[in-house]
């Protein structure tokens, strides 16, 4: 009578990842968050500096309210990643303790094994159906094993996509145009006209918004910076404003509708 | 036409943002050393690299932002203070001989004119 004995268990292939290196990159991106926000806080709160006036306090306003905007963009996607980041850690954490449990019973197997096949050695025909039992139980163990091994695998790759997805949505809403096409679409087309009215510089410079709306936008703009400079006494026509921290002299443009506006992501709606 | 310009505000602002500067230039060093090929295998690595390079991009520019910012402020600064040092020579000339070493008045008030 024949006893298959199972094949032996060869070596797990290792997790690619470990989770304290990524918790190391984890700590990297969410240093670089915090330096980030605190830069765009201070400058949000600063304001102009005290006793400026007229235009040089304009312009030293929307420089520090500009950047703290900007600042505050790039803290968003990094809070957005951040947790998808936590969670791929945890993941990671847990797949290692699946990993050496995975292992440590396919060790026991391969020692089940080789004391089976002692035995066998050792054997007469009266113990085969004994050893033949033994040996099918060894045979499911390994199945069960495999199927472990699948299962991780599985897991490791369904955690990789959710962070996948979660670095890539920020990247896609900051360079798609068709995103930001399907986003300026579902406007109503009050909102769009609030906001080529509010912001015709948003709209007129952002790709994926439909040509005729931009230039709409750029056309408002320019009517506004005409109107703006012909409505200044001649005196404050100048070619440089002294003390402007953004270079050359633009006429500040009062907003013109309550209309609230933000950063043109996908999703998001002004209201 | 009267200058009218606070040294002493122009000052901190500049210190601000060449603040706002190092600190950004702080936070893509934190960035650099965010090693991706840490994550895991290529596809996720490679979807990281692409995030850390796109914000090490936008803080790069935020950063030149601040800077470009100090710079033009600390420029400004010097012009003011030049013009106000031969406002001074200009006022002191028209002085009587001996009240020309009354001590000058740096911080002029900055709500007594426009630029």
């Amino acid at each position: 009578m024949t006893i298959d004995v199972p094949a032996r268990l060869g070596e797990l292939d290792p997790l690619p990842a470990e989770a304290g290196a990524a918790l190391g990159v984890v700590t990297s991106l969410r240093g670089c968050a915090t330096s980030v926000s605190d830069v765009a806080d201070t400058m949000a709160k600063n304001g102009a500096p005290a006793d400026w006036q007229g235009s040089a306090a304009e312009a030293a306003e929307n420089a520090m309210t500009g950047f703290a905007r900007h600042g505050d963009a790039i803290v968003a996607a990094f809070e957005t990643v951040l947790p998808a980041c936590d969670r791929y850690v945890d993941d990671l954490a847990d797949l290692a303790k699946a990993w050496n449990a995975i292992d440590g019973d396919r060790i026991e197997l391969n020692t089940d094994r080789q004391l089976l096949l002692h035995d066998i050695a050792g054997s007469t025909e009266a113990r085969t159906q004994a050893l033949q039992d033994r040996a099918a139980a060894l045979t499911a163990r390994r199945g069960a094993i495999a199927a472990r091994v699948s299962a991780l695998w599985a897991d490791l790759t369904a955690a990789e996509d959710r962070l996948i997805d979660a670095l890539a949505a920020y990247l896609q809403s900051l360079h798609d145009p068709r995103a930001v096409h399907d986003w300026w679409t579902s406007l109503t087309d009050a909102e769009r006209e609030a906001l080529k009215v509010s912001d015709p510089d948003l709209v007129g410079n952002t790709n994926g918004i439909p040509t005729g709306d931009r230039d709409e936008a750029n056309r408002t703009s320019l009517d506004r910076d005409l109107d703006h400079l012909q409505n200044l006494p001649p005196d404050e026509l100048t070619t440089e404003q002294p003390g402007s921290s953004s270079g050359p002299s633009r006429p500040r443009r009062p907003s013109a509708s309550p209309v609230s506006t933000s950063t043109p992501t996908p999703g998001s709606r002004s209201t | 036409m009267t200058f009218a310009v606070y040294l002493q505000a122009l000052k901190e602002a500049v210190d601000d943002w060449a603040e706002a500067e190092q600190r950004l230039r702080t936070a893509g060093y934190s960035l650099d050393d965010a090693d991706v090929s840490a994550l895991g295998r290529p596809r996720l690595a490679d979807a990281a690299r692409a995030f850390v390079d796109t914000w090490t991009g936008e803080l790069g520019g935020l950063r030149q932002q601040a800077g470009d910012n100090a710079a033009a402020l600390d420029g400004s600064r010097a012009l003011y203070g030049a013009v106000e040092g031969a406002e001074l020579d200009r006022i002191q000339r028209l002085l009587a001989f001996e009240d020309r070493d009354a001590a000058p008045d740096l911080a002029i008030d900055p709500g007594s004119g426009s630029w």
